[in-house]
């Protein structure tokens, strides 16, 4: 996988999540992956710490359940969003396998006309995507979104990053 | 606040039964509760795992005040007020760190880890008199006192009651949350701190952080989850036909305790392997361990800690309808390496319902945004309601009013000590 390859992948997976086809979305994941937002700082070692979001492919499924579903009160409405991606590099750890890192700039909205101000949200984020080559199709064995706001006040994170 | 605030009735805004929609949003009211509860009466400040080490220090807020809790050399505990003497900037702008003192960046007035004036910027421009460094220390917290490594300080004046009196019968349940650990030493935020915030007043956090009656409504989804991926069925707990046999009690003093669950015997044993079980007893001897293994609770000490499952939640107000909220994720010291699994349940379990981007958390803070926008609606009703379970609350052999968890006891309680703090007069304190 060159960097326009990778480019190609991040576009597609953004899109997918922008335009919400999560089943599709869900399809670039590989079984055995593992979808994570640290919390506070890039680097703690997730068993020694907490994050934002730590899902298996299981944990994963049940959260696009959970937001989509008709009780999750912190989507009502539910947010729009907007990926941008720069900064691609690709390095190959293994036979079929890379990793792919980038800067993603997510831009978050929930229209709410009962509370007019609701603001645009703005997170900035490193990102890390390990990929592997499965069946002639590259999968995402990780997906590693670090805030620039990791460490920052969020008052709420309840959307896809 | 330049103005002195207008007299309220707090007894007729804060009945036993209901609290007028006022005190969330009125501002006058806000500034008076900074005085009166959060300068003048035991808070929260910060856990000694934080700062275990000479020159370790941490930021934090007593209501609006910013302050650092600092541990000098000596070891001693301090609560100073992050503000220089001279000119009035903060002197440190650290959430946390080790220093040997802090130094203004204005005019480089510098300061000892206990508040101790050590120097002035230019010092000979000064003449004679017109400096006394023995009187420009840090002012320090009036009080400060701690049980079980848990930070507490009072910062204008001497709070009525002591701090042994204020956690009174709250202190075999912090025993309990500190006893799973077999050396009886938690960690606190190390292993991970949540930064929230909300649009409402500071109260909703403190009714939320003890609710029994809202789970299988807000938190639905999550449930749902849970039981697929768990195989258990929390909604049980809170079925709220009043004889679940888990309680809300009013501890008195504003603290309050939901138990969430009280595990039978079996039930510990499918919870924890045998072996950590046999640790504990070993370590506390089998009452304390049992005590530790048997309950889940969240716990308020009033006004602004609550301690749930596996936190330290600490809530500041910022204005009367703006707050912060800082979940503290809480370890277990001392465990060994073989009962690694119980910590890393920690973080897990802890992970997937709190936090800005749980599967929990978010739904509670905007059930409490959705109240404060709700709230300006108060002269078409100025009620909020509190009196589930009023009529039938008991008093167990310890004096402290219960009832069953989703009755509203513990909503109920933090106002007698509201009441209480609020009818003093600023002179008379």
């Amino acid at each position: 996988m060159n960097r326009s390859d990778a480019e190609n992948f991040l576009y597609r997976e953004a899109a997918l999540l922008d335009h919400k086809r999560l089943d599709a979305w869900l399809d670039l994941f590989s079984d055995d992956a593992l979808y994570w937002i640290p919390a506070n700082q890039s680097d703690y070692d997730p068993r020694e710490h907490v994050s934002f979001v730590y899902d298996n492919m299981t944990l994963l499924k049940e959260r696009i359940g959970r937001l989509t579903g008709e009780y999750c009160h912190a989507q009502q409405p539910p947010s729009s969003t907007l990926h941008t991606i720069s900064n691609v590099e690709v390095e190959p750890i293994g036979p079929g396998r890379v990793r792919v890192r980038s800067n993603a700039v997510i831009y978050e909205f929930r229209n709410n006309a009962q509370r007019r101000f609701y603001p645009l949200q703005t997170f900035p984020a490193f990102c890390t995507h390990e990929l592997r080559e499965e069946d002639g199709h590259w999968r995402i064995t990780l997906k590693k979104v670090a805030l620039l706001n990791a460490d920052g006040e969020i008052f709420d994170l309840s959307f896809l990053l | 606040m330049n103005s002195q605030p207008k007299r309220f009735d707090y007894a007729e805004l804060a009945k036993p039964d209901r609290t007028h929609a006022r005190i969330y949003t009125d501002p006058d009211i806000f500034h008076e509760e900074m005085e009166k509860i959060f300068r003048r009466s035991w808070v929260y400040v910060a856990h000694e795992s934080e700062i275990p080490n000479p020159g370790d220090y941490v930021t934090t807020y007593i209501g609006l005040i910013p302050v650092i809790v600092t541990r000098d050399e000596a070891g001693k505990i301090h609560v100073l007020v992050n503000r220089c003497m001279h000119r009035g900037a903060t002197v440190c702008p650290y959430e946390k760190g080790e220093a040997k003192t802090f130094t203004c960046p204005y005019h480089g007035w510098e300061y000892a880890l206990d508040g101790r004036l050590n120097a002035v910027g230019l010092p000979r421009g000064y003449n004679p008199g017109e400096i006394d460094k023995d009187k420009l220390g840090l002012r320090e917290a009036a009080k400060v006192g701690s049980y079980r490594g848990i930070i507490f300080a009072s910062l204008d004046e001497v709070p009525d009651i002591s701090l042994e009196e204020k956690l009174g019968p709250a202190i075999p349940i912090l025993d309990a949350y500190m006893d799973l650990s077999p050396t009886g030493e938690i960690e606190v935020g190390k292993s991970g701190v949540y930064k929230h915030a909300y649009r409402g007043n500071w109260k909703i956090q403190v009714e939320g952080s003890v609710e029994g009656y809202h789970p299988i409504f807000t938190h639905h989804s999550a449930f749902e989850t849970i039981g697929r991926t768990m195989g258990i069925n929390p909604k049980s707990s809170f079925t709220g036909s009043g004889k679940t046999g888990l309680l809300g009690r009013d501890l008195g003093h504003g603290n309050n305790i939901l138990e969430v669950y009280n595990y039978t015997d079996e039930q510990i044993r499918q919870r924890y392997p045998q072996a950590y079980i046999d640790l504990l007893k070993d370590a506390h001897g089998e009452k304390r361990a049992m005590a530790a293994l048997r309950t889940r609770f969240n716990l308020v000490i009033f006004p602004n800690l609550a301690i749930l499952e596996y936190q330290f939640r600490v809530t500041r107000p910022v204005q009367v309808d703006l707050s912060e909220v800082r979940i503290y994720h809480t370890m277990l010291k001392g465990l060994p390496e073989e009962f690694s699994a119980i910590n890393l349940r920690r973080v897990r379990e802890h992970e997937f319902f709190y936090g800005p981007a749980a599967f929990g958390g978010p739904d509670d803070y905007v059930a409490f945004e959705r109240i404060q926008q709700g709230l300006v609606a108060d002269e078409e009703a100025p009620w909020v309601l509190l009196n589930r379970g009023y009529t039938t609350e008991q008093i167990d052999a310890e004096g402290c009013r219960y009832g069953d968890l989703t009755q509203e006891t513990q909503q109920r309680a933090p106002y007698y000590e509201y009441r209480r703090l609020m009818a003093r007069t600023l002179e008379a304190v």
